[in-house]
């Protein structure tokens, strides 16, 4: 197999083929590279590229892979989403005002993946700060479904998502606020994971919603996400949030999984508000044929109940534009970011200019949504309340997994919609997350995966969801269906 | 607040009510502006008014909720851990100074200062 063959291959025949000599890490990378480039005119996955310091990695990785060491991730071509901090390498957030910032220090995610050996070949396309579902707002363009041109590949990780569906490489990361990794995994037919909130450090990934944010992989398959999330994790002294868990072998504990004769005594809850009106018929369809599919290996099915779910929209705006105003007031153009060429004025005038000028709309629209919600007077009917219904949403949580060992269902409405078809209308586009926004206002780790193709060849996603901290029945379960499934694990024909 | 909420109905419901007309008003859109320190064109206070109102309905179905009572959550953990506060080897300063948009002598330069700010 050549590497670009290899690349588009499973996670599993990767490792092997690395480990046992067939292919070296300078082949892959440069694989990945030549790819990304050629392809990036179509989807503009790519906002940069690390070709040397990539190709250094590379040959550092191999040197490791000769004297014998092992690691699920070493010596894989990875890229990450832009707003992960890369030291001494530009990093954007796809906004104007970080248009030039190269960071002086790595996120601690970065530093994990340099030490296992991942070599990071390009940061990928997104929403502008990480809001969006569609990477439309994007100040370095649209990004384009690998499946279909003309479609979006969701966001706010759409780059990320392009890039591994087009098999550019195995491996990417993106980040989850409120469906950022498993939205555009979805509607890109690839495997994405976010973790637990606390799981992974946010240290060094540029803030959007500090209660709700998390790093996670966006990989070909389930074990790839074993891989990466193996090596990211970990409590880290730099953020206060992450938890002193011990990491799991989530790689080899996923492998095992799908060792197993049946799925007997697993319970899977079923929310009754999820599969109502406004889900599509043929991705209602793909999710129940997945469904039987776990049936048929010995599960039970059972209804559950959230609640509160049809709060979830408004609840996690309220959130996210609140946390948003406040980590977003930084960027002042004082210190690094964008600075406005009119000088005349008082301070004011400068920082509304530099922010006026270095946010998008979206960004800005956040910005004065959240700052209405945090000002005088508005503070405890808003922020207040909507955490207060984050409480009861926990409530909802704890109930159903009382009933289940872990939750499915749909992860977006719809497969892949048409660009600029919801742009101006911003309710409609935040319906999109109507299914992902409740795990990370209660900070439940949750999967997505492809299950299906509708009559136009647009991926359909499923959702995972478990209890807090239970990424290895997630991954477990999700590669224990790709095991039997592998149709559902294919890269775009592009 | 909550006890007159019991008895007679919330009066912060007339008082949203009042406001609702005001809340997603061109002054009020601009009054907020103000805050987050973001200019927004003339051109553009219609577009942003109008996405801010729509957005600002959503955000008030969550009145139909009684949450009396209820302990808000900040964050899904229950425990924060901080570090030890010991000083630690940092970065230079001549490395964070490359960003900036203007500079001198290891300081970061703006234009002046007129004016009191508001």
């Amino acid at each position: 197999m050549s590497a670009q063959e290899l690349l588009a291959s499973s996670t599993d025949k990767i490792r092997r083929a690395l480990d046992q000599g067939e292919v070296t890490s300078v082949q892959l990378t440069e694989a990945a590279l030549e790819r990304a480039h050629q392809t990036n005119e179509k989807t503009n996955a790519f906002i940069s590229f690390c070709d040397e310091s990539a190709i250094k990695e590379a040959k550092a990785a191999d040197e490791r892979i000769k004297a014998g060491e092992k690691n699920p991730v070493l010596g894989i071509p990875i890229a990450l989403k832009d707003l992960i901090l890369t030291h001494g390498h530009k990093s954007t957030a796809a906004s104007r005002m970080l248009e030039n910032f190269i960071p002086p220090y790595d996120a601690t995610v970065t530093a994990k993946l340099k030490k296992d050996g991942a070599p990071i070949f390009g940061k990928t396309n997104l929403d502008e700060f990480a809001m969006g579902s569609s990477n439309e707002t994007s100040f370095f363009g649209e990004v384009k479904n690998p499946w279909n041109l003309d479609r979006v590949p969701g966001g706010s990780s759409g780059g990320s998502a392009a890039a591994v569906a087009a098999r550019v490489s195995p491996f990417s990361l993106g980040t989850d606020t409120g469906g950022s990794i498993r939205q555009p995994s979805s509607l890109c037919g690839i495997t994405g994971i976010k973790p637990t909130y606390g799981r992974v450090s946010r240290y060094g990934v540029v803030a959007f919603a500090s209660s709700l944010d998390q790093v996670g992989p966006m990989c070909s398959d389930a074990l790839g996400c074993a891989a990466v999330l193996e090596s990211i994790s970990g409590k880290d002294v730099h953020d206060m949030t992450s938890r002193e868990l011990k990491v799991p072998n989530y790689y080899e504990n996923t492998l095992q999984y799908a060792k197993k004769d049946s799925l007997k005594g697993l319970r899977i809850g079923l929310p009754k508000e999820f599969f109502g009106p406004g889900l599509n018929e043929e991705v209602k369809k793909s999710i129940e044929n997945a469904l039987d599919f776990y049936r048929s290996e010995g599960a039970e099915t059972v209804e559950v109940d959230l609640p509160h779910s049809k709060y979830s929209l408004a609840t996690y705006y309220i959130v996210c534009t609140s946390e948003a105003s406040s980590n977003l007031a930084r960027y002042d153009g004082v210190h690094y970011g964008h600075r406005t060429e009119r000088l005349t004025g008082n301070l004011e005038d400068l920082y509304a200019r530099n922010r006026g000028e270095g946010f998008g709309a979206e960004v800005r629209l956040r910005i004065l949504l959240g700052t209405f919600c945090l000002s005088s007077g508005y503070y405890d009917a808003y922020y207040k309340k909507a955490s207060q219904v984050r409480t009861l949403m926990k409530k909802d949580f704890d109930a159903a997994f009382a009933k289940c060992d872990v939750i499915m269902g749909p992860t977006s409405p719809t497969t892949a919609f048409k660009i600029a078809e919801k742009m101006d209308d911003p309710v409609a586009m935040y319906l999109n997350d109507n299914y992902t926004l409740s795990t990370n206002l209660a900070g439940l780790p949750a999967l997505s995966m492809n299950v299906g193709f509708d009559s136009q060849k647009l991926p359909i996603g499923m959702q995972i969801w478990a209890p807090w901290w239970k990424e290895d029945e997630i991954l477990g379960l999700s590669h224990y269906y790709q095991n039997k499934n592998p149709d559902t694990v294919k890269g775009a024909p592009l | 607040m909550q006890c007159i909420n019991g008895l007679f109905g919330s009066p912060f419901e007339g008082l949203r009510t009042s406001y609702k007309a005001n809340m997603s008003s061109k002054e009020e859109v601009l009054r907020i502006a103000r805050l987050a320190r973001i200019e927004i064109n003339e051109n553009e206070v219609e577009e942003v008014q109008k996405k801010f109102s729509s957005v600002l309905e959503k955000f008030n179905s969550l009145n139909a909720l009684n949450t009396e009572g209820v302990e808000p959550m900040f964050y899904s953990q229950d425990k924060m851990n901080p570090r030890n506060d010991v000083p630690e080897p940092a970065i230079s300063n001549e490395e964070l100074m490359k960003n900036a948009p203007d500079s001198s002598d290891g300081c970061f330069r703006i234009p002046k200062v007129v004016g009191a700010v508001e």
